[in-house]
Protein backbone atom coordinates (compact mmCIF):
# COMPACT_ATOMS: atom_id res chain seq x y z
CA UNK A 1 0.00 0.00 0.00
CA UNK A 2 0.71 3.82 -0.50
CA UNK A 3 1.85 4.05 3.02
CA UNK A 4 4.36 0.83 3.19
CA UNK A 5 5.96 2.74 0.27
CA UNK A 6 6.27 6.01 1.69
CA UNK A 7 8.12 4.16 4.85
CA UNK A 8 10.87 2.31 2.75
CA UNK A 9 11.62 5.94 1.13
CA UNK A 10 12.80 6.59 5.10
CA UNK A 11 11.87 10.12 5.37
CA UNK A 12 13.70 11.92 8.28
CA UNK A 13 12.83 14.51 10.47
CA UNK A 14 15.72 16.28 12.38
CA UNK A 15 16.51 18.66 14.72
CA UNK A 16 19.67 20.42 14.66
CA UNK A 17 21.89 22.12 17.65
CA UNK A 18 18.85 23.79 18.77
CA UNK A 19 18.61 26.20 21.73
CA UNK A 20 16.10 28.73 23.55
CA UNK A 21 15.96 30.51 26.17
CA UNK A 22 13.50 32.24 28.24
CA UNK A 23 15.22 35.39 29.65
CA UNK A 24 17.60 34.19 31.20
CA UNK A 25 16.54 30.62 31.76
CA UNK A 26 18.27 28.92 29.06
CA UNK A 27 15.55 25.81 28.27
CA UNK A 28 16.94 24.08 25.22
CA UNK A 29 20.55 23.89 24.83
CA UNK A 30 22.50 22.81 21.94
CA UNK A 31 19.52 20.11 21.53
CA UNK A 32 20.01 17.72 18.32
CA UNK A 33 17.76 14.74 17.03
CA UNK A 34 16.41 12.63 14.71
CA UNK A 35 13.22 10.04 14.16
CA UNK A 36 12.56 8.54 10.71
CA UNK A 37 9.59 7.12 9.21
CA UNK A 38 8.60 4.03 10.52
CA UNK A 39 10.32 4.01 13.71
CA UNK A 40 9.24 5.09 17.45
CA UNK A 41 11.73 7.40 19.38
CA UNK A 42 10.55 8.38 22.91
CA UNK A 43 12.30 11.80 24.61
CA UNK A 44 12.13 11.26 28.42
CA UNK A 45 13.18 13.71 31.10
CA UNK A 46 11.73 15.12 34.09
CA UNK A 47 9.91 18.01 34.34
CA UNK A 48 11.82 21.05 32.94
CA UNK A 49 13.96 19.26 31.21
CA UNK A 50 12.81 21.15 27.51
CA UNK A 51 11.09 18.45 25.94
CA UNK A 52 8.13 20.41 25.51
CA UNK A 53 9.80 23.11 24.44
CA UNK A 54 11.66 21.47 21.70
CA UNK A 55 8.15 19.69 20.55
CA UNK A 56 6.12 23.40 20.49
CA UNK A 57 9.11 24.23 17.79
CA UNK A 58 7.71 21.64 15.90
CA UNK A 59 4.08 22.72 15.90
CA UNK A 60 5.65 26.50 15.26
CA UNK A 61 3.96 27.76 18.80
CA UNK A 62 7.65 28.29 19.75
CA UNK A 63 10.67 29.56 18.11
CA UNK A 64 13.67 28.45 18.62
CA UNK A 65 16.92 31.01 19.04
CA UNK A 66 19.18 28.53 17.02
CA UNK A 67 19.33 25.75 15.66
CA UNK A 68 17.28 24.13 12.52
CA UNK A 69 14.85 21.81 12.02
CA UNK A 70 15.40 19.91 9.13
CA UNK A 71 13.21 17.05 6.62
CA UNK A 72 15.54 15.13 4.60
CA UNK A 73 18.94 17.47 5.24
CA UNK A 74 16.75 20.44 3.77
CA UNK A 75 16.02 23.19 6.58
CA UNK A 76 12.59 23.81 6.50
CA UNK A 77 10.78 26.82 8.22
CA UNK A 78 7.90 26.51 10.64
CA UNK A 79 6.31 29.63 11.89
CA UNK A 80 2.69 27.47 12.91
CA UNK A 81 0.26 24.81 12.82
CA UNK A 82 0.04 25.38 9.70
CA UNK A 83 3.27 24.94 8.04
CA UNK A 84 4.24 21.84 10.00
CA UNK A 85 1.00 20.46 8.60
CA UNK A 86 1.98 21.51 5.70
CA UNK A 87 5.32 19.69 6.14
CA UNK A 88 3.86 16.31 6.95
CA UNK A 89 4.58 17.10 10.78
CA UNK A 90 1.25 15.77 12.20
CA UNK A 91 0.89 17.28 16.27
CA UNK A 92 -1.05 14.77 18.20
CA UNK A 93 -2.29 16.35 21.45
CA UNK A 94 -3.93 14.95 24.31
CA UNK A 95 -7.55 16.42 23.44
CA UNK A 96 -6.77 15.20 20.10
CA UNK A 97 -7.44 18.65 18.57
CA UNK A 98 -11.07 17.26 17.41
CA UNK A 99 -13.62 19.15 16.80
CA UNK A 100 -16.78 17.79 19.06
CA UNK A 101 -19.71 19.89 17.19
CA UNK A 102 -18.05 18.40 13.71
CA UNK A 103 -18.69 15.44 12.26
CA UNK A 104 -16.26 12.62 11.87
CA UNK A 105 -15.67 13.56 8.12
CA UNK A 106 -15.50 17.49 9.10
CA UNK A 107 -12.72 16.50 11.89
CA UNK A 108 -10.73 14.56 9.04
CA UNK A 109 -10.97 17.38 6.59
CA UNK A 110 -10.66 20.57 8.85
CA UNK A 111 -8.51 22.88 7.12
CA UNK A 112 -8.19 20.91 3.93
CA UNK A 113 -11.87 20.68 3.12
CA UNK A 114 -12.89 19.17 -0.41
CA UNK A 115 -14.33 22.00 -2.46
CA UNK A 116 -16.46 22.02 -5.43
CA UNK A 117 -16.92 24.94 -8.06
CA UNK A 118 -14.32 28.38 -8.78
CA UNK A 119 -11.77 29.25 -6.07
CA UNK A 120 -13.57 32.43 -5.19
CA UNK A 121 -16.96 30.34 -4.76
CA UNK A 122 -16.26 27.50 -3.89
CA UNK A 123 -18.53 25.00 -1.70
CA UNK A 124 -17.70 21.88 0.55
CA UNK A 125 -17.81 18.90 -1.86
CA UNK A 126 -19.67 16.48 1.58
CA UNK A 127 -20.38 13.61 -0.68
CA UNK A 128 -16.80 13.38 -1.53
CA UNK A 129 -15.62 14.19 1.86
CA UNK A 130 -17.30 11.41 3.28
CA UNK A 131 -16.44 8.97 0.34
CA UNK A 132 -12.60 9.42 1.53
CA UNK A 133 -13.44 9.50 4.58
CA UNK A 134 -15.29 6.07 4.59
CA UNK A 135 -12.32 4.54 2.14
CA UNK A 136 -9.94 5.81 4.96
CA UNK A 137 -11.70 3.97 8.02
CA UNK A 138 -12.17 0.81 5.80
CA UNK A 139 -8.10 0.84 5.05
CA UNK A 140 -7.22 1.32 8.80
CA UNK A 141 -9.83 -1.09 9.54
CA UNK A 142 -12.18 1.35 11.96
CA UNK A 143 -15.54 1.07 12.53
CA UNK A 144 -16.58 4.85 12.37
CA UNK A 145 -19.04 6.30 10.49
CA UNK A 146 -17.98 9.62 9.09
CA UNK A 147 -21.89 11.32 9.45
CA UNK A 148 -21.08 11.06 12.76
CA UNK A 149 -20.30 13.94 15.09
CA UNK A 150 -17.21 13.58 17.41
CA UNK A 151 -18.72 14.48 20.34
CA UNK A 152 -20.74 11.16 20.78
CA UNK A 153 -17.55 9.12 20.34
CA UNK A 154 -15.51 6.66 22.58
CA UNK A 155 -11.98 7.88 23.79
CA UNK A 156 -10.63 4.93 21.11
CA UNK A 157 -12.64 5.83 18.20
CA UNK A 158 -11.52 9.50 18.54
CA UNK A 159 -7.86 8.24 18.58
CA UNK A 160 -8.98 6.34 15.23
CA UNK A 161 -10.39 9.53 13.65
CA UNK A 162 -6.82 11.60 14.93
CA UNK A 163 -5.06 8.82 13.21
CA UNK A 164 -7.51 9.03 9.94
CA UNK A 165 -6.90 12.41 9.83
CA UNK A 166 -3.08 12.52 9.77
CA UNK A 167 -2.88 9.13 7.10
CA UNK A 168 -5.50 11.90 5.46
CA UNK A 169 -2.84 14.76 5.40
CA UNK A 170 -0.20 12.38 4.29
CA UNK A 171 1.78 13.10 7.23
CA UNK A 172 5.14 11.62 7.37
CA UNK A 173 5.64 12.40 11.40
CA UNK A 174 3.51 12.92 14.67
CA UNK A 175 4.32 14.05 17.64
CA UNK A 176 2.56 13.21 20.51
CA UNK A 177 3.43 15.20 23.66
CA UNK A 178 2.83 13.24 27.12
CA UNK A 179 -0.34 11.49 25.43
CA UNK A 180 -0.46 8.68 28.38
CA UNK A 181 -0.44 11.31 31.32
CA UNK A 182 -3.68 11.41 33.08
CA UNK A 183 -4.88 8.50 31.33
CA UNK A 184 -6.35 5.20 33.22
CA UNK A 185 -5.01 1.81 32.46
CA UNK A 186 -7.12 0.74 29.77
CA UNK A 187 -7.21 4.19 28.25
CA UNK A 188 -3.12 3.82 28.29
CA UNK A 189 -3.14 0.50 26.54
CA UNK A 190 -5.68 1.81 23.87
CA UNK A 191 -3.79 5.17 23.28
CA UNK A 192 -0.56 2.99 22.99
CA UNK A 193 -1.83 0.65 20.53
CA UNK A 194 -2.94 4.11 18.53
CA UNK A 195 1.12 4.86 18.53
CA UNK A 196 2.17 2.08 16.85
CA UNK A 197 -0.38 2.25 14.53
CA UNK A 198 0.97 5.51 13.62
CA UNK A 199 4.53 3.59 13.13
CA UNK A 200 3.16 0.53 11.25
CA UNK A 201 1.24 2.86 8.80
CA UNK A 202 4.57 4.07 8.16
CA UNK A 203 4.65 7.69 10.40
CA UNK A 204 8.19 8.34 12.05
CA UNK A 205 6.80 8.88 15.91
CA UNK A 206 8.08 11.26 18.84
CA UNK A 207 6.92 10.61 22.08
CA UNK A 208 7.39 12.65 24.88
CA UNK A 209 6.73 11.46 28.11
CA UNK A 210 7.91 10.67 31.48
CA UNK A 211 6.33 7.00 31.78
CA UNK A 212 9.22 5.36 31.22
CA UNK A 213 6.94 1.97 31.55
CA UNK A 214 5.24 2.75 28.28
CA UNK A 215 8.19 4.24 26.56
CA UNK A 216 9.79 0.90 27.09
CA UNK A 217 6.63 -1.33 25.62
CA UNK A 218 6.54 0.55 22.31
CA UNK A 219 9.61 2.55 21.46
CA UNK A 220 12.68 1.56 19.37
CA UNK A 221 14.96 4.56 20.58
CA UNK A 222 15.22 6.64 23.73
CA UNK A 223 16.44 10.02 23.74
CA UNK A 224 17.14 11.23 27.30
CA UNK A 225 16.95 14.97 28.67
CA UNK A 226 18.00 16.81 31.40
CA UNK A 227 18.38 20.53 32.18
CA UNK A 228 17.65 21.46 28.34
CA UNK A 229 20.17 18.98 26.76
CA UNK A 230 20.27 15.72 25.78
CA UNK A 231 22.02 13.71 27.99
CA UNK A 232 21.95 10.02 26.46
CA UNK A 233 20.41 8.27 23.48
CA UNK A 234 19.79 4.36 23.92
CA UNK A 235 18.35 1.38 21.30
CA UNK A 236 15.51 0.33 23.74
CA UNK A 237 15.84 -3.48 23.60
CA UNK A 238 19.82 -2.35 24.63
CA UNK A 239 18.65 0.03 27.66
CA UNK A 240 17.30 -0.66 30.85
CA UNK A 241 14.69 1.66 32.92
CA UNK A 242 17.71 1.45 35.61
CA UNK A 243 20.27 2.81 33.24
CA UNK A 244 17.86 5.72 31.24
CA UNK A 245 16.74 6.77 34.98
CA UNK A 246 20.41 7.24 35.51
CA UNK A 247 20.60 9.60 32.50
CA UNK A 248 17.71 11.13 33.37
CA UNK A 249 18.53 12.28 37.08
CA UNK A 250 22.46 13.20 35.70
CA UNK A 251 24.86 9.81 35.92
CA UNK A 252 26.86 10.30 32.79
CA UNK A 253 26.64 12.81 30.96
CA UNK A 254 27.57 11.92 27.29
CA UNK A 255 25.64 14.64 25.34
CA UNK A 256 28.43 15.57 23.78
CA UNK A 257 29.17 12.42 21.53
CA UNK A 258 25.50 11.07 20.97
CA UNK A 259 25.77 8.24 18.95
CA UNK A 260 23.03 8.15 16.02
CA UNK A 261 21.50 4.86 15.98
CA UNK A 262 20.01 4.85 12.80
CA UNK B 1 -36.74 16.94 22.29
CA UNK B 2 -35.60 19.04 18.89
CA UNK B 3 -35.61 22.82 19.98
CA UNK B 4 -37.11 23.33 16.50
CA UNK B 5 -39.78 21.22 17.54
CA UNK B 6 -40.38 22.94 20.61
CA UNK B 7 -40.51 26.43 19.16
CA UNK B 8 -42.80 25.42 16.06
CA UNK B 9 -45.11 24.05 18.89
CA UNK B 10 -44.49 27.11 21.40
CA UNK B 11 -45.30 29.39 18.36
CA UNK B 12 -48.62 27.34 17.13
CA UNK B 13 -49.82 27.73 20.49
CA UNK B 14 -49.10 31.06 20.93
CA UNK B 15 -50.73 32.00 17.97
CA UNK B 16 -53.54 29.93 18.76
CA UNK B 17 -53.96 31.76 22.50
CA UNK B 18 -53.74 35.12 20.72
CA UNK B 19 -56.29 34.79 17.72
CA UNK B 20 -58.90 32.87 20.55
CA UNK B 21 -58.89 36.78 22.46
CA UNK B 22 -58.65 38.38 19.17
CA UNK B 23 -59.37 36.99 16.03
CA UNK B 24 -57.68 39.84 13.91
CA UNK B 25 -54.42 38.75 14.92
CA UNK B 26 -55.03 35.98 12.15
CA UNK B 27 -55.63 38.50 8.90
CA UNK B 28 -53.16 38.45 6.32
CA UNK B 29 -52.44 42.18 7.17
CA UNK B 30 -51.47 41.72 10.61
CA UNK B 31 -49.41 38.52 9.93
CA UNK B 32 -47.57 40.60 7.07
CA UNK B 33 -46.95 43.43 9.78
CA UNK B 34 -45.69 41.23 12.14
CA UNK B 35 -43.40 39.85 9.45
CA UNK B 36 -42.33 43.45 8.77
CA UNK B 37 -41.48 44.18 12.41
CA UNK B 38 -39.47 41.60 12.79
CA UNK B 39 -37.49 42.44 9.63
CA UNK B 40 -35.39 44.42 11.06
CA UNK B 41 -34.67 42.56 14.63
CA UNK B 42 -34.08 40.01 12.27
CA UNK B 43 -31.32 41.00 9.99
CA UNK B 44 -29.63 42.17 12.62
CA UNK B 45 -30.12 38.66 14.14
CA UNK B 46 -28.70 36.91 11.45
CA UNK B 47 -25.11 38.68 12.28
CA UNK B 48 -25.67 38.15 15.94
CA UNK B 49 -26.20 34.43 15.43
CA UNK B 50 -23.21 33.57 13.32
CA UNK B 51 -21.14 35.67 15.47
CA UNK B 52 -22.40 34.00 18.50
CA UNK B 53 -21.75 30.03 16.35
CA UNK B 54 -18.38 31.30 16.10
CA UNK B 55 -17.65 31.86 20.19
CA UNK B 56 -18.33 35.71 19.72
CA UNK B 57 -20.74 38.44 21.27
CA UNK B 58 -21.31 41.64 19.93
CA UNK B 59 -23.75 44.59 22.28
CA UNK B 60 -22.65 47.05 19.75
CA UNK B 61 -25.15 46.48 17.42
CA UNK B 62 -27.83 49.01 18.09
CA UNK B 63 -25.15 51.41 17.42
CA UNK B 64 -24.29 49.40 14.23
CA UNK B 65 -28.22 50.47 13.63
CA UNK B 66 -28.20 53.85 14.11
CA UNK B 67 -24.54 54.40 12.30
CA UNK B 68 -25.40 52.54 8.99
CA UNK B 69 -28.43 55.21 8.98
CA UNK B 70 -26.73 58.57 9.72
CA UNK B 71 -24.33 57.79 7.10
CA UNK B 72 -26.95 56.83 4.60
CA UNK B 73 -29.09 60.05 5.32
CA UNK B 74 -25.68 62.34 6.07
CA UNK B 75 -24.73 61.21 2.59
CA UNK B 76 -28.36 61.27 0.34
CA UNK B 77 -28.29 65.01 2.28
CA UNK B 78 -24.90 65.69 0.15
CA UNK B 79 -26.35 64.70 -2.75
CA UNK B 80 -24.36 61.72 -3.28
CA UNK B 81 -26.06 58.63 -5.42
CA UNK B 82 -27.82 55.84 -3.89
CA UNK B 83 -25.48 53.18 -4.84
CA UNK B 84 -22.22 55.13 -2.59
CA UNK B 85 -24.39 56.30 -0.20
CA UNK B 86 -25.39 52.61 0.21
CA UNK B 87 -21.98 51.40 0.14
CA UNK B 88 -20.79 53.80 2.59
CA UNK B 89 -23.29 52.93 4.94
CA UNK B 90 -22.22 49.15 5.21
CA UNK B 91 -18.32 50.16 5.27
CA UNK B 92 -19.23 51.79 7.92
CA UNK B 93 -20.95 49.29 9.87
CA UNK B 94 -17.98 46.75 8.53
CA UNK B 95 -15.59 49.13 10.31
CA UNK B 96 -17.38 49.26 13.32
CA UNK B 97 -16.93 45.44 12.70
CA UNK B 98 -12.86 45.51 12.19
CA UNK B 99 -12.97 47.59 15.40
CA UNK B 100 -13.95 45.51 17.04
CA UNK B 101 -12.58 41.91 16.32
CA UNK B 102 -9.25 43.76 16.46
CA UNK B 103 -9.85 44.74 20.50
CA UNK B 104 -11.11 41.22 20.64
CA UNK B 105 -9.81 38.95 18.51
CA UNK B 106 -6.29 40.24 18.52
CA UNK B 107 -6.16 42.69 21.28
CA UNK B 108 -7.66 39.65 24.10
CA UNK B 109 -10.22 42.93 25.24
CA UNK B 110 -13.03 40.93 26.62
CA UNK B 111 -15.73 40.79 24.13
CA UNK B 112 -18.59 42.27 26.36
CA UNK B 113 -16.67 45.20 27.19
CA UNK B 114 -15.05 45.82 23.89
CA UNK B 115 -18.82 45.92 22.51
CA UNK B 116 -20.04 47.67 25.04
CA UNK B 117 -17.45 50.48 24.90
CA UNK B 118 -17.81 50.51 20.63
CA UNK B 119 -21.62 50.11 21.99
CA UNK B 120 -21.69 53.54 24.35
CA UNK B 121 -18.78 55.48 21.74
CA UNK B 122 -20.52 54.79 18.57
CA UNK B 123 -23.37 56.36 19.68
CA UNK B 124 -22.29 58.72 21.57
CA UNK B 125 -20.69 59.73 18.65
CA UNK B 126 -23.15 60.20 16.60
CA UNK B 127 -25.26 61.90 18.88
CA UNK B 128 -22.75 64.52 19.08
CA UNK B 129 -22.29 65.11 15.39
CA UNK B 130 -25.91 65.07 14.53
CA UNK B 131 -26.66 67.24 17.69
CA UNK B 132 -29.04 64.65 18.47
CA UNK B 133 -31.51 65.46 15.66
CA UNK B 134 -33.28 63.51 13.45
CA UNK B 135 -32.02 63.54 9.38
CA UNK B 136 -34.70 63.63 7.35
CA UNK B 137 -34.81 64.41 3.64
CA UNK B 138 -36.63 63.81 0.16
CA UNK B 139 -34.86 60.41 -0.20
CA UNK B 140 -34.92 58.54 -3.95
CA UNK B 141 -37.97 56.56 -4.90
CA UNK B 142 -35.25 54.07 -5.88
CA UNK B 143 -34.10 53.72 -2.23
CA UNK B 144 -37.78 54.13 0.16
CA UNK B 145 -38.12 51.23 -1.98
CA UNK B 146 -35.80 49.00 0.12
CA UNK B 147 -37.92 49.87 3.26
CA UNK B 148 -41.94 50.64 1.96
CA UNK B 149 -41.68 48.39 -1.02
CA UNK B 150 -43.48 45.53 -2.38
CA UNK B 151 -42.83 42.86 -4.11
CA UNK B 152 -45.88 40.30 -5.07
CA UNK B 153 -47.86 41.24 -2.05
CA UNK B 154 -44.69 41.00 0.02
CA UNK B 155 -42.73 44.07 2.21
CA UNK B 156 -38.74 45.02 0.72
CA UNK B 157 -37.42 44.62 4.27
CA UNK B 158 -39.47 40.88 4.14
CA UNK B 159 -37.66 39.98 1.06
CA UNK B 160 -34.27 41.05 2.29
CA UNK B 161 -34.39 39.43 5.84
CA UNK B 162 -35.20 36.47 3.77
CA UNK B 163 -32.16 36.69 1.30
CA UNK B 164 -29.85 37.29 4.28
CA UNK B 165 -30.86 34.09 5.92
CA UNK B 166 -30.83 31.89 2.97
CA UNK B 167 -27.49 32.98 2.29
CA UNK B 168 -26.18 32.73 5.65
CA UNK B 169 -28.09 29.35 5.85
CA UNK B 170 -26.33 28.37 2.54
CA UNK B 171 -22.88 29.54 4.07
CA UNK B 172 -22.92 27.69 7.12
CA UNK B 173 -24.14 24.38 5.51
CA UNK B 174 -21.85 24.48 2.19
CA UNK B 175 -18.91 26.25 2.94
CA UNK B 176 -15.29 26.11 4.48
CA UNK B 177 -16.34 29.55 6.49
CA UNK B 178 -19.12 27.60 8.13
CA UNK B 179 -17.15 25.06 9.26
CA UNK B 180 -14.76 27.08 10.62
CA UNK B 181 -17.39 29.23 11.94
CA UNK B 182 -18.54 25.90 14.15
CA UNK B 183 -15.08 24.92 14.55
CA UNK B 184 -13.64 28.23 16.05
CA UNK B 185 -16.71 28.86 18.23
CA UNK B 186 -16.09 25.27 19.71
CA UNK B 187 -12.86 25.80 20.26
CA UNK B 188 -10.39 28.42 18.93
CA UNK B 189 -7.35 26.91 19.84
CA UNK B 190 -7.96 23.95 18.10
CA UNK B 191 -8.93 25.16 15.29
CA UNK B 192 -6.00 27.41 14.97
CA UNK B 193 -4.00 23.69 15.33
CA UNK B 194 -5.97 22.62 12.81
CA UNK B 195 -3.95 25.43 10.17
CA UNK B 196 -7.57 27.64 10.59
CA UNK B 197 -6.77 31.90 11.22
CA UNK B 198 -9.19 31.63 14.45
CA UNK B 199 -8.58 35.25 14.97
CA UNK B 200 -9.09 36.75 11.72
CA UNK B 201 -11.99 34.41 11.19
CA UNK B 202 -13.54 35.84 14.62
CA UNK B 203 -12.81 39.73 12.69
CA UNK B 204 -14.79 38.46 10.07
CA UNK B 205 -17.46 37.74 11.76
CA UNK B 206 -17.79 41.07 13.89
CA UNK B 207 -17.36 42.43 10.20
CA UNK B 208 -20.38 40.73 8.87
CA UNK B 209 -22.17 41.75 12.43
CA UNK B 210 -21.52 45.20 11.81
CA UNK B 211 -22.20 45.39 8.41
CA UNK B 212 -25.49 43.67 8.86
CA UNK B 213 -26.58 45.84 12.21
CA UNK B 214 -25.69 48.99 9.28
CA UNK B 215 -28.03 47.04 6.31
CA UNK B 216 -30.90 47.32 9.00
CA UNK B 217 -30.24 50.76 9.51
CA UNK B 218 -30.59 51.65 6.18
CA UNK B 219 -33.74 49.51 5.94
CA UNK B 220 -34.90 51.50 8.50
CA UNK B 221 -34.09 54.73 7.30
CA UNK B 222 -36.14 53.76 3.85
CA UNK B 223 -38.88 52.65 5.71
CA UNK B 224 -39.53 56.05 7.50
CA UNK B 225 -37.96 58.71 5.66
CA UNK B 226 -35.82 59.19 8.01
CA UNK B 227 -32.69 58.80 10.14
CA UNK B 228 -33.74 59.39 14.19
CA UNK B 229 -31.20 58.92 17.31
CA UNK B 230 -33.72 56.11 18.66
CA UNK B 231 -32.91 53.63 16.05
CA UNK B 232 -31.26 50.53 17.06
CA UNK B 233 -31.89 51.30 20.88
CA UNK B 234 -32.26 47.81 22.88
CA UNK B 235 -31.36 46.02 19.80
CA UNK B 236 -28.27 44.28 21.16
CA UNK B 237 -30.62 42.64 24.32
CA UNK B 238 -33.34 41.73 21.72
CA UNK B 239 -31.37 40.22 18.77
CA UNK B 240 -29.12 37.99 21.78
CA UNK B 241 -32.77 37.18 23.17
CA UNK B 242 -33.93 36.00 19.61
CA UNK B 243 -30.68 34.15 18.96
CA UNK B 244 -30.61 32.05 21.99
CA UNK B 245 -34.09 31.20 22.50
CA UNK B 246 -33.57 30.18 18.86
CA UNK B 247 -31.44 27.74 20.48
CA UNK B 248 -27.86 29.08 19.92
CA UNK B 249 -25.18 28.18 22.74
CA UNK B 250 -23.70 30.69 24.72
CA UNK B 251 -20.78 28.98 24.64
CA UNK B 252 -20.28 28.86 21.00
CA UNK B 253 -20.01 26.36 18.58
CA UNK B 254 -24.01 25.73 18.13
CA UNK B 255 -26.30 27.40 16.85
CA UNK B 256 -28.45 27.56 13.39
CA UNK B 257 -30.21 29.94 11.14
CA UNK B 258 -33.72 28.86 11.28
CA UNK B 259 -33.76 28.44 15.17
CA UNK B 260 -33.21 32.08 15.20
CA UNK B 261 -35.70 32.75 12.49
CA UNK B 262 -38.28 31.32 14.81
CA UNK B 263 -36.78 33.27 17.77
CA UNK B 264 -37.44 36.11 16.09
CA UNK B 265 -40.83 35.22 15.11
CA UNK B 266 -41.43 34.45 18.44
CA UNK B 267 -40.25 38.19 19.55
CA UNK B 268 -42.15 39.89 17.49
CA UNK B 269 -45.69 37.88 18.14
CA UNK B 270 -45.49 37.88 21.76
CA UNK B 271 -45.29 41.79 21.01
CA UNK B 272 -47.90 41.29 18.93
CA UNK B 273 -50.50 39.78 20.89
CA UNK B 274 -49.66 42.13 23.82
CA UNK B 275 -50.77 44.94 21.39
CA UNK B 276 -53.86 43.49 19.80
CA UNK B 277 -55.05 41.96 23.33
CA UNK B 278 -54.22 45.42 25.07
CA UNK B 279 -52.50 43.43 27.47
CA UNK B 280 -49.74 45.43 29.87
CA UNK B 281 -46.49 45.58 27.62
CA UNK B 282 -44.73 45.12 30.73
CA UNK B 283 -46.14 41.52 30.77
CA UNK B 284 -44.30 41.20 27.64
CA UNK B 285 -40.95 42.53 28.67
CA UNK B 286 -41.62 39.61 31.70
CA UNK B 287 -42.43 37.20 29.15
CA UNK B 288 -39.47 37.76 26.95
CA UNK B 289 -37.47 37.86 29.99
CA UNK B 290 -38.84 34.72 31.48
CA UNK B 291 -38.55 32.46 28.03
CA UNK B 292 -34.55 33.66 27.72
CA UNK B 293 -34.01 32.59 31.28
CA UNK B 294 -35.75 29.01 30.39
CA UNK B 295 -33.68 29.16 26.99
CA UNK B 296 -30.48 29.83 28.56
CA UNK B 297 -31.33 27.12 31.38
CA UNK B 298 -32.05 24.28 28.70
CA UNK B 299 -28.36 25.53 27.11
CA UNK B 300 -26.32 25.05 30.65
CA UNK B 301 -28.00 21.75 31.34
CA UNK B 302 -27.27 20.31 27.68
CA UNK B 303 -23.35 22.06 27.66
CA UNK B 304 -23.06 20.21 31.60
CA UNK B 305 -24.27 16.86 30.07
CA UNK B 306 -22.14 16.41 27.08
CA UNK B 307 -18.94 17.52 29.56
CA UNK B 308 -19.72 15.14 31.76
Amino acid sequence: MENKEEASVNNILEIRGMSKSFGSIKAVDNVSLKVKTGEIVAVVGPNGAGKSTVMHTLSGVIRPDQGAILIDDSPVKIRGPKDSRQLGIEIVYQNLALINTLSVASNIHLGREILRGPSFLSWLDTDEMQTTSRRLITQLKLNLDPAQPVEGLSGGQRQAVALARAIFHQARFAVFDEPTAALGVIETRATLKVIEDFRDHGLGVIVVSHNLEDVFSITDRIVAMRAGRVVGERLTKMTSPDEIVGLMLGGDVDGENTEWSM
Amino acid sequence: MNRQVFLVIALILLCTLITVGQPRFLTVYNLLNVLEQAAVIGIVSAGVVMLMIGGGFDLSVGSGVVLGAYIVATAFKNELPTSLAISLALLGGAALGVVNGIGIAHLGIPSLIMTLGTLYAIRGGVLYLSGGETIGYRFPDVFTFIGKGDVVELPMPVIIVALVYIVFFVIMKKTSFGQYTIAVGTDSETAWRAGINAKRHLTTLYVISGTLAALAGIVLTARIDAATVRFGENYELQCIAAVVIGGTSLFGGRGTLPGTVLGVLFLAIVHNGINLLGVSPFLAVFAIGALLLFSATIDVAATLTKRT
